[in-house]
């Protein structure tokens, strides 16, 4: 049985980046102080792997084939898209696949009920690339990318986001004994994009959902977001989901480690961090 | 959600540096391939993005098709309080909102 060295949920808000002119210099220090604490913690852990669960945001996929959960095959993780890189600053990012891991997930997946599509032909983009950037900003150790869909209707429900990660976790746990692999999801809280409300969230429901995250509530949160309550506080809400899976590999055990203040100027840049899960 | 060939256009256009580019400096000609019916080509021309948005557009690449074309802030200053009551049946999947008329 392989060990979950280390688990990370991990803003990917691309105004970290695209807007740092306006940042907050206080609080963007705080946020770098935290994913220092996320680089550490995942260092010292010294994964062989780390599988990435992460949503496409229409580069990938579109509408013609748009999978709810896909796993990247391929050789290499390379990113982000070029508008990304070159309009929103944000940072580049190229590791290798750990290919036989990442078909032990698809396997696993289309076995017991997570039909993942495969693509062997990816890019990864800046909701891989920005926490990766952070956390092993050495692009050393190779990953799963596990690309998944939050944005085009319609979205697994809440409790599907959990089975992954808890297949995510069986996969673990069936690999070699002498194995070390970690964890991330990329997610965001509340997030409009390109719709009537963007730019205005509701902070209260923010500092609710950062009460449960901080709290390990795993069942008042699968209870409580659904995929229509989250789309209700943003249109790109479902981005939590991501978060969601994190909590099926860590059940409701707390966060050895959360930030979850605002970057004025930016928004909100939520972190978490678990040390050696099981 | 009936313009699929709408949202492809857009989605073609801005995941691709060159044909960003050529759009930007007004070379439409990337439209052709698309079953595009005359309004919905004359909106995309005019960049009328709230014109866009009441062609189901999904928001979300709509906002990518202003981020390979405009400022920053562009959107969310010249876009955002014109659609406020457009429906879009993408946006409004989970509650649809009223027709404003």
């Amino acid at each position: 049985m392989a060990k979950t060295v280390c688990v990370i949920a991990s803003t990917h808000n691309p105004r970290i980046f695209w807007n740092r002119d306006n940042a907050d210099e206080q609080d963007l220090a705080e946020l770098e102080e935290a994913f220092g604490v996320l680089r550490a913690g995942l260092a010292e852990a010294a994964p062989d792997a780390i599988v990435v669960v992460a949503n496409d945001h229409l580069d990938n996929f579109f509408f013609d084939n748009l999978p709810s959960f896909a796993v990247g095959t391929g050789p290499v993780a390379e990113g982000p898209f070029w508008y990304e890189s070159e309009i929103m600053h944000l940072p580049s990012y190229r590791c290798a696949v750990h290919q036989d891991l990442a078909q032990d997930v698809l396997r696993r997946g289309a076995e017991n009920g997570i039909p993942f599509s495969q693509v062997h032909e990816f890019k990864i983009d800046h909701a891989f690339t920005l926490p990766l950037s952070y956390v092993r900003p050495e692009q050393d150790i190779p990953i799963v990318p596990i690309i998944s869909n939050a944005f085009g209707y319609p979205i697994p429900n809440t409790r599907r986001w959990y089975a992954l990660g808890e297949l995510i976790g069986e996969v673990i746990h069936a690999r070699p004994a002498d194995e070390r692999i970690a964890v991330i999801g990329s997610f965001n809280l509340t997030v409009e994009v390109g719709g009537p409300k963007m730019g205005n969230y509701n902070q209260d429901f923010n500092r609710w959902v950062i009460r449960q995250m901080s709290d390990g509530a795993k069942d008042t949160i699968l209870d409580s977001l659904s995929v229509p309550r989250l789309i209700r506080e943003g249109n790109s809400t479902a981005e939590f989901l991501n978060y969601v899976t994190v909590l099926g590999v860590v059940a409701d055990r707390k966060p050895d480690f959360i930030r979850h203040k605002p970057v004025r100027g930016v928004g909100t840049c939520p972190v978490a961090l678990w040390k050696g899960v099981a | 959600m009936s313009s699929y060939e709408l949202n492809k256009a857009i989605h073609h256009i801005y995941i691709d540096r060159d044909r960003t580019m050529a759009f930007r400096d007004g070379d439409h000609a990337v439209l052709d391939r698309f079953g595009l019916d005359e309004s919905e080509r004359a909106a995309l021309v005019a960049r009328d993005f709230p014109r866009l948005w009441a062609m189901d557009v999904h928001p979300v690449l709509l906002f990518h098709l202003s981020a390979v074309l405009n400022p920053r802030e562009w959107y969310v200053k010249e876009v955002v309080p014109k659609i406020r009551d457009i429906p879009n049946s993408w946006y409004d999947y989970y509650a649809p909102r009223g027709d404003a008329g």
